[in-house]
């Protein structure tokens, strides 16, 4: 599915002395089976902003637009719109809340109405792709460990099997294994799936390993949206708005200012040591 | 939204009001309260009305934040006048089947709104200009010598403190709970209200299991810092009065005089 949000606002507590604009007119255009980092200082919006794609809250003025059909229109289905895009929130694993983990993810596909064998044969998928074991089904979700209860709370949203998938810090919390597991999972989730993922994040190690395209918040706006390299390159304004660019690309890019390396652009580890290891095999053979 | 219950809110600023120690407003609410109780005249509320005014205008805090509180009482009101209406003997004005609506009912009506009004705007000001913890603090020094009965009032303080403290954090939790059983197709506006209660459960376990779980790290913090009881425990920023307090405690103390006097 695509997404479309033309010039949208949120205002909290409007009319008080409370007021706070979270979003100022934002627009962006996300294709079907794109892979997005949403980025942004603490209180940008972010979460602000993921409420908005699936109707939870509504705009103040602006509009949203999925494949084309504005979603504020009467006759457009709030529950399919709920089925279809899943949201899994910061912190989900408190919001478990069933008897056993088999049941907690069922909650989902029971709330569409599916038939029985259905909802079963979808339990067993999602918690088999967050590679949670068929052992821990019918122990109560409480016993489980942080990392598990995440995955089983990710599970009880693929569940739902959502077209577009987004996750605020998914990884928040976890240890660098848990990082790396969680992230790597949704990245795999999302080539089984083919479907649009939108990954929140404070992280721009994280985001520039994974995503195709990163959308940058300041302050309920917009401030940048492209490419991970063409983002990356704008260092000087990434680090205004409070977020830094990878601590590798800082490396490469202090390198290419010193002329030691001309290619630029660089974000992940792996890629930096490519080009470092073909560069110093060079100076050898020299 | 769960959120935008005002009612008793506070309402920050830097007024006068609001800088007042929290025991000479608490006395205050309580004159102003039993004032009008007194008189049953409209008269009588003359001096509570003024009074009323005054504060109102000094604090600061807008009408409109006032008449949301006002609002949550819209209710009890509509209760109010009716039963007053039609309930008081006295001479008829109109009559229609069982119903007959007489100047007494008319007045008493009128009278009961304007108290009840009276009642929740004054106390509300109270709690719109004094944040929980200076509540909390006034009261328990109000209440101290209580402590002579065996009355734990530094406990129960500090449990009110923390209620307090703990609403507007557990009615956000609630919030984020049921926007993330709704992304997952939970529907809790449909329905009849067995159905609805039902729908619940989803939200009242994740919201129960937190309130413990915050509770327990509550405690164990208090514990770190070797909270113990009330005993021997000093205040980082005890009430003292300052010249205001003194001056509007003998403004206070002319306002019951002077109510003495009222025919
Ligand atoms: N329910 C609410 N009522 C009033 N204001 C809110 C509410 N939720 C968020 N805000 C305010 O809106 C702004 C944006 O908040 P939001 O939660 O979208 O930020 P965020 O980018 O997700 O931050 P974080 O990275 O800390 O999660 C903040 O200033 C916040 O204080
Ligand atoms: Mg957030």
């Amino acid at each position: 599915m695509s997404i479309t949000f033309d010039k949208v606002v949120h205002i909290y507590g409007k009319g008080t002395s409370f007021e706070k604009r979270a979003l100022k007119e934002v627009s962006f255009h996300i294709r079907d089976g794109e892979f997005i980092g949403l980025i942004g200082h603490t209180g940008s919006g972010k979460s602000t902003l993921i409420q908005h794609m699936n109707g939870l809250l509504k705009c103040d003025s602006g509009n949203i637009y999925y494949d084309g059909k504005d979603i504020s229109d009467r006759e457009y289905d709030r529950k399919t719109l709920r089925q279809n895009v899943g949201i899994v929130f910061q912190y989900p694993e408190y919001q478990l809340f069933e008897t056993t983990v088999e049941k907690d993810v069922a909650f989902g596909p029971n709330n569409l109405k599916l038939p029985e064998l259905q909802v079963q044969l979808r339990t067993f998928e999602a918690l088999k792709s967050v590679g949670i074991d068929d052992s821990l089904l019918d122990i109560s979700p409480f016993d489980l460990s942080g990392g598990q209860k995440r995955r089983v709370a990710i599970a009880g949203v693929l569940a739902m099997k959502p077209r577009v998938l987004i996750l605020d810090e998914p990884a928040a919390g976890l240890d660098p294994r848990g990082r790396r597991d969680i992230l790597d999972m949704i990245a795999r989730i999302r080539r089984e799936e083919n479907i649009t993922v939108v990954l929140v994040s404070h992280s721009m190690e994280d985001v520039a390993e994974y995503v195709d395209r990163i959308m940058v918040m300041n302050d309920g706006a917009l401030a940048m949206d492209g490419t991970v390299s063409e983002v990356f390159a704008h260092r000087k304004e990434l680090e205004e708005i409070g977020l830094s660019v990878p601590q590798i690309s800082l490396l490469m890019s202090d390198l290419e200012d010193a002329g030691l390396i001309k290619d630029n652009g660089i974000y992940t580890m792996e890629e930096a040591v490519k080009v470092l290891s073909k560069r110093l095999l060079e100076g050898k053979r020299k | 939204m769960i959120r935008d219950i005002t009612i008793g809110q506070y309402y920050p600023s830097e007024s006068v009001i609001h800088r007042l120690d929290a025991r000479v407003k608490f006395i205050g609410t309580i004159a102003y309260i039993i004032s009008l109780f007194l008189f049953d005249t409209f008269w009588g509320f003359l001096p509570a009305f003024v009074w009323l005014t005054v504060i109102i205008v000094l604090s600061g805090v807008p009408v409109r934040y006032i008449a949301k509180g006002l609002k949550a009482m819209l209710f009890l009101m509509i209760f109010l006048i009716l039963f007053n209406i039609f309930l008081t003997p006295g001479e008829v004005l109109a009559e229609w089947w069982i119903f007959k609506i007489t100047d007494n009912g008319l007045i008493n009506a009128a009278f009961m709104v304007l108290r009840l009004m009276l009642l929740v705007v004054g106390s509300g000001m109270m709690t719109y200009t004094t944040t929980p913890s200076q509540l909390t603090a006034g009261m328990e020094s109000l209440f101290k010598p209580l402590g002579i009965f065996k009355v734990p009032v530094h406990e129960v303080a500090m449990m009110m403190s923390i209620a307090l403290r703990f609403i507007p954090i557990l009615l956000e939790e609630a919030d984020k709970i049921m926007k993330a059983q709704q992304a997952r197709g939970a529907d809790f506006e449909s329905g009849n209200i067995l159905k609805r209660a039902k729908a619940l459960i989803p939200v009242l376990v994740p919201l129960f299991v937190s309130a413990f779980r915050r509770a327990g790290e509550l405690a164990e913090a208090m514990e770190a810092r070797c909270y113990h009881g009330g005993k021997g425990r000093t205040k980082l920023h005890p009430l003292k009065f300052a010249k205001r307090d003194y001056v509007s405690l003998i403004l206070l103390i002319g306002f019951v005089v002077g109510m003495g006097f009222m025919p």
